[in-house]
């Protein structure tokens, strides 16, 4: 018996020897940008021209392939080829592309599309190609108003995005900021607002008041600001889409940085009271304001986890800033920051796995982000001065603004907006027609 | 804080009374509380932490070697084939970091090392619900072997490795 079981053994071994799949770890790949060609949108015959404000658009296929391919470029994760080694023509928007001429300009993903433009009406369709498996991966067609025709492109720039990331976009998004002018010792600051990419930049107040700290809601196009009426701080709402704007309520002493909750019908925001500051929420709609933290020291800048069960801010209760988190009731309060300097406006992803801050160490100011356990602290940026990071509606970039050291007179001062991804590889300066500051990430409109 | 002792108050704006004027300043100004000469000497030092720009953070790791025993290939027949297909392999940059991102492929070979047949093992998960990272990876596994083909394989021994499994794993780059 004994020797059959051994035979049996034997056989069983040696054929698993025999067949045994032979297995190859690969562990390590190209970590560039990938490679992609944004091929310019064939304009089909009979389309016309876009008036847009001043400007007449001739080209408005080619257009659209200019701003999804400025979109890829920023997001530091592809790379879109020049259109100058493309080998094959726009009007390959019906065909299916010659693949292996794709591949000799070393592509491994292209987009082709058309258009059409009438009097009230552009349709825009698209396909993106897998070069390297020769085939299609993804085709869409949208039509809105001709005016629209940079939201199409920005709207095709996230299905890309997410099609090959696994992720959402953040390209169909707007931002809002302080606009800034005049010397440093008067600036007249505005509230402005504009697309992720700098561009249809508008001015929402007239620089009469000043104007702090706008955010946007996670839920919709509603922001909420601070301005100062008769030199008092005033928390206003106001509605993007239809300019409708209302007070909040007037607040004592030092008020600071209203904030949405999650769901949007909250905002939360911190004031000084008997010259303690500590956090308030107060519900939109009953106006009925709540405390949450009892605190002698001063408790400033909180923000809710995206499930609105925590929020993290800053507090100098162990003598120095840090930041803690708590239930959002109040109890349950944590410090999560044990690192040398200051820690800052914290700001919780709205994926829920990180919080972006503010540091100051030697003198240096830091932009970073840590667990909400605290752990993980990665600086991403490093600079003279630079604070008020906000996220991409996709938790993958953050946007703050950086000012520069000026001379005792003033001169040489400037305050920029600027984006750094979470590898804190990819910083990028967003131009604006003046200085700016305070930049609040709306989520993405097309939702 | 103790829940118990803490107070809730509610009530209707206008709250109260403003007393104070309040002028604008950042975050940071606005408590003036830190004097930078003094900020040694404030420093926590119940736990300290010590953080590094991402910037000097450039490395590549390299997973620990299968040996010959378990492959049927030579180490150096291993190693062309893995530093091949290394420079075929576009990681997707914007994938988080997931203990469970390795796609397993299986290949049938012919014997130039062109690919007749590759059959991803966990196809399944290809169009689950939230399996967009894995979606992404296994494509792009796929456009690797496509760039690569034909793989660099040993001259000899064709039923060894005709059937071959390649096992693209993305977290040691992306712990990185």
């Amino acid at each position: 018996m004994n020797r059959l079981i051994l035979i049996i053994t034997f056989l069983f071994t040696f054929n698993s020897t025999a067949f045994s799949l032979v297995e190859v770890d690969i562990t390590r790949g190209n970590l560039e940008p990938l490679p992609i060609a944004v091929s310019p949108l064939y304009v089909e015959p009979g389309s016309k021209d876009i008036k847009q404000n001043e400007k007449i658009i001739k080209n408005v296929g080619d257009e659209i392939s200019k701003v999804i391919e400025v979109n890829f470029r920023r997001s530091g994760l592809f790379n879109p080829l020049k259109k100058e080694s493309f080998v094959q023509n726009p009007d390959i928007a019906h065909v299916k592309p010659r693949f292996e001429d794709w591949r000799l300009i070393k592509t491994q993903a292209l987009i082709t599309g058309k258009v059409l433009v009438t009097d009230d009406k552009i349709r825009v369709e698209f396909r993106l190609w897998d070069v390297i498996a020769a085939k299609e991966i993804l085709a869409l067609a949208f039509s809105t108003t001709p005016n629209n025709w940079r939201r199409v492109a920005h709207i095709i720039s996230d299905k890309v995005y997410q099609r090959l990331t696994g992720e959402e976009g953040y390209f169909d998004t707007r931002i809002i900021y302080v606009s800034e002018t005049g010397e440093k010792t008067q600036r007249y600051k505005k509230l402005a607002i504009m697309d992720q990419d700098g561009a249809n930049v508008k001015y929402l107040t007239l620089g009469n008041e000043l104007v702090l700290t706008p955010r946007f809601s996670p839920k919709n196009q509603l922001v909420t600001y601070m301005s100062y009426f008769r030199n008092l701080p005033r928390v206003y709402l106001l509605d993007i889409e239809t300019g409708v704007q209302e007070v909040v309520g007037d607040f004592p002493g030092m008020t600071f940085a209203p904030r949405f909750s999650p769901d949007g019908k909250k905002i939360i925001m911190s004031f000084a009271k008997n010259g303690n500051s500590d956090i308030y929420t107060m519900h939109l709609e009953t106006r009925e304001v709540e405390k949450i933290t009892e605190h002698t020291s001063i408790d400033t800048s909180p923000s809710y986890s995206p499930d609105g069960k925590y929020i993290c801010f800053n507090s100098d209760r162990s003598g120095l800033q840090q930041i803690y988190v708590m239930r959002s009731d109040g109890s349950n309060v944590k410090r999560i920051t044990f690192g040398k300097g200051l820690y800052g406006t914290p700001v919780w992803s709205p994926r829920g796995d990180l919080i972006a801050f503010t540091k100051v160490h030697r003198g240096k100011f830091f932009i970073g982000v840590m667990r909400p356990d605290g752990s993980g602290e990665r600086l991403l940026t490093e600079n003279f001065y630079q604070e008020a990071p906000s996220w991409s509606p996709n938790g993958r970039v953050l946007i703050f603004y950086r000012e520069t050291k000026s001379d005792s007179e003033g001169k040489g001062f400037s305050a920029k907006l600027w984006s750094i991804d979470l590898t804190g590889y990819n910083e990028r300066l967003i131009k604006t027609e003046t200085d700016g500051s305070d930049p609040s990430w709306s989520s993405l409109l097309s939702k | 804080m103790n829940k118990e002792k803490k107070q809730l108050i509610k009530k209707k704006q206008n709250p109260e009374k403003i007393e104070e004027q309040v002028r604008q300043t950042s975050e940071f100004e606005k408590k003036e509380l830190f004097d930078p000469n003094q900020i040694a000497a404030l420093i926590d030092k119940a736990k300290e932490d010590t953080a590094e720009t991402l910037k000097t953070n450039d490395k590549l790791t390299q997973s620990d070697k299968k040996t010959s025993f378990t492959t049927s290939l030579t180490l150096s027949q291993e190693d062309a084939l893995k530093a091949q297909i290394f420079g075929c392999w576009s990681l997707p940059l914007g994938l988080p970091y997931q203990e469970n991102l390795l796609v397993r492929i299986k290949l049938k070979l012919k014997p130039d090392g062109t690919v007749m047949k590759s059959e991803i093992l966990d196809h399944a998960r290809m169009n689950q619900p939230g399996q967009g990272f894995y979606k992404v990876l296994a494509e792009s596994a796929l456009r690797a072997i496509r760039i690569c083909q034909p793989l660099r394989v040993p001259p000899v021994g064709y039923e060894k490795w005709k059937d071959l499994q390649l096992n693209f794993d993305a977290n040691e780059m992306l712990k990185g």
